[in-house]
Formats: C-alpha cells, structure tokens, sequence
C-alpha cells in the first residue's frame, strides 16, 4: 500500500465516521423526555401494508430520569397512525405521586399513545388492575391514567384488605380514590 | 311532663290486668326487657361476623373514608338486618364503621324479638346503639310501640323508647285494636 492510498483510506474513515456521529447526533431523543421501543418487527400481512407486528413489545416513558409508564406485551401490532396499538397478554406500570406504580395486566388490550402519554388503556379478559393496596378484576376495563379515570363496564370486583365490593359497572377516579359503583352492588366486610 | 321508667315486664302485668286491647299512650321512657346478650362483643355491630351491604348504589370516597349506599339497601351483620333506602356513614383506618346514619323506610329486624321501623337510624358504635328517630316504631310479638326516640342496644338484645310513648297491642295474626281480651298478647 503506497502512500497515497494510505491517505484515501483515513480520509475516507475520518468521512465515515463523521457521518455517522452526525447521524446519530441528529437522531437523539430530546434530553428531557425519552421513549423507547424494542421490538422485533415483521410485516402483519400482505394486504394490510399499514400495520405491523411487533414480539416481545417493550415501550416505556421517562421523565427527568424517572420512568412515567412502561408498557409490555408478548406481542403488539401498531396502527396505521402508529399511535394505536392491539396487545396481547398487555402489562401496564403507570408512576404514582406516591408508593409504587399502578399496574394493568389482561389478555388484550388495545392502547392508545398520545404524544408520549398513555391516552387510553382498553383492556379485555381477566382484567386485574393494582393501585394503592386496591386490586381491581373484571373482564373489560377503559383506564385513562392522563385523567387518573377507570370505567369498568362489566361486572367488577374491588378487593381493599378485608372490604370487597362488587357491582355490574364501577366509575373511579384513581387519583381522589372516589368509587362509584352501579346496579347490583354488594359489599362484604370480613372481620379481622 | 311525667318521666316513668317502665319495665317490659311490669307493662305485661299492667295490660294483663286491664285487659284491654287498644292503644295506650304514655309519657315514658319504657325499655323492654329481655334475654341477655348470648354475646359480649364489645360496643356496637358483631365484629366477628362479617357485615354485608346490597345496594343499587354506591359511592366511596377511600380519602375521606366514606360512603354512601343508594337504593334498596340492605345490611346484614349477625342477627341483624337493616333495610333502607340510603345509608352514609364513615369507616376507620383499620376498615371499621365509625359512623352510619339509615334514611328512608328503614327497617331494622335484629334476633327473633325485635323489628324496628323509622325514617332514621343512627348506629353510634361508642355505645354500640342504634337510634331511631322519625316516627319510629318497635314491634314485638304483636304489641307496636311507638315514641320520639326509640334506642335500640345492639348488643344487649334490648330497646328503649323515649318521649311520647305509644303502645298498640294487636290481636296475634289480626288486625291491630282487636276487641277480643282472650287473645291479649301480654
């Protein structure tokens, strides 16, 4: 390798290398809200071009190094606008003010994300929702954590230490810790 | 205004003496007597039982600790069950009831003596009562009391009536002001 071919060869690497730094310079997430997704993607099929497939979804939000939500599924197919999304076997944390985060897991659910918040949270089959000490079941769930709102449906039980409460359609507000309970409602206390 | 304390079962001797069937209307505080607490539980509802609540409604505030039952309410807490059509009251940390006020058509049967009705009931769990106002009445085995007040002891199987008491004996079965003494209930 004579001389001259040295210096096509570093001034080639140092052009490389360059464009890749500026790459991923211009790339970067903004420095205060980051968002994540690793998937595995693959086409959902032929006809439909405009959504596909993702295994092992993963995607979280943070906030100032705090994690705002994170949100798992074994498996997860984006719309077309890329802001809907249909899940299977979903598991949601949503950060509290305080004491641990909020938690949904069911066997579907079809989530919509809105400039990095979780709109809404549309959740079917075995349904459990966890948020402060309460544990929440049913087969159907519409959770909005943006507006700390939970409607359930169908019938619902609330599980709170020895108090549980049943009913065929709930309406809370997570955040003041108000529950409404419709139709059908019955309450067991159980002594300690 | 007279203020007589008149056992249950000096009045059983009383009407059984006169022998008349009708209503008796005296100012009083009558407590009706009877059987001993077959158990000492402390103050107000059976904690060892568990208590369970129906409604159409309900609404719970788990900051402030409150609630509020709406519709066809009906509480079953050992030997007793209480009907209404609203109840609202508040609960403690450790998920007791503190507070409990029962509002329209209530109903309350506890053991196999006692049937109150009112149009209020307020369970005060320091005494282990509840008190019934707006028109209340107690019933036992026929005779129908009635008065201003009347406080029912939760955990001693026993009532008090207080202010006007009103006392309707009726014929077992029948109607209410039977003439027939052979049947007095006393």
């Amino acid at each position: 390798m004579n001389r001259k071919t040295r210096i096509r060869l570093v001034v080639s690497t140092v052009v490389v290398t360059s464009g890749l730094a500026l790459l991923v310079i211009y790339n970067r997430p903004p420095p205060k809200v980051m968002q994540t997704a690793s998937t595995a993607a693959t086409p959902s099929s032929a006809a439909d071009t405009s959504s596909f497939t993702l295994e092992n979804f993963h995607r979280f939000q943070t906030r100032e190094g705090k994690k705002v939500w994170d949100l798992t599924a074994v498996r997860g197919k984006y719309g077309g606008s890329n802001q809907n999304m249909d899940l299977e076997e979903p598991y949601l944390e949503v950060a509290q003010e305080q004491g641990p985060p909020a938690t949904l897991r069911s066997k579907t659910a079809k989530v919509v994300i809105d400039k990095g918040e979780i709109g809404a949270a549309h959740a079917f089959g075995d349904v459990v929702i966890v948020s402060d000490q309460v544990t929440i079941n049913s087969q159907e769930a519409l959770y909005d954590p943006t507006h700390n709102r939970l409607e359930v449906p169908s019938r619902v039980k609330v599980i709170k230490a020895e108090l549980t409460v049943e009913s065929d359609r709930l309406i809370a507000d997570t955040k003041k810790q108000i529950f409404e309970f419709y139709d059908n409602v019955e309450t067991t206390l159980l002594p300690r | 205004m007279t203020t007589l304390k008149r056992h249950y079962c000096l009045a059983k001797l009383f009407f059984s003496a006169s022998a008349l069937i009708g209503v008796t209307v005296f100012t009083a505080t009558a407590s009706f007597c009877a059987e001993p607490a077959t158990n000492a539980l402390g103050n107000g509802l059976d904690k060892d039982s568990p208590t369970y609540i129906k409604s159409e409604k309900l609404k719970l505030n788990s900051t402030t600790r409150t609630f509020l039952y709406e519709g066809d309410v009906e509480l079953i807490n050992g030997d007793m069950t209480m009907y209404s059509q609203i109840l609202e009251g508040s609960y403690s940390e450790d998920q007791r009831i503190q507070k409990m006020v029962a509002k329209k058509d209530v109903l309350i049967i506890k053991g196999p003596t006692i049937r109150a009705t009112s149009e209020r009931a307020d369970y005060v769990e320091a005494s282990g009562t509840m008190v019934l106002t707006e028109n209340p009445e107690i019933q036992e085995t026929g005779s129908v009391l009635s008065a201003d007040k009347v406080i029912i002891y939760l955990n001693e199987n026993r009532s008090e009536a207080q202010g006007q008491v009103r006392v309707k004996i009726v014929e077992a079965g029948n109607a209410e002001s039977s003439s027939k003494s052979n049947n007095k209930l006393f």
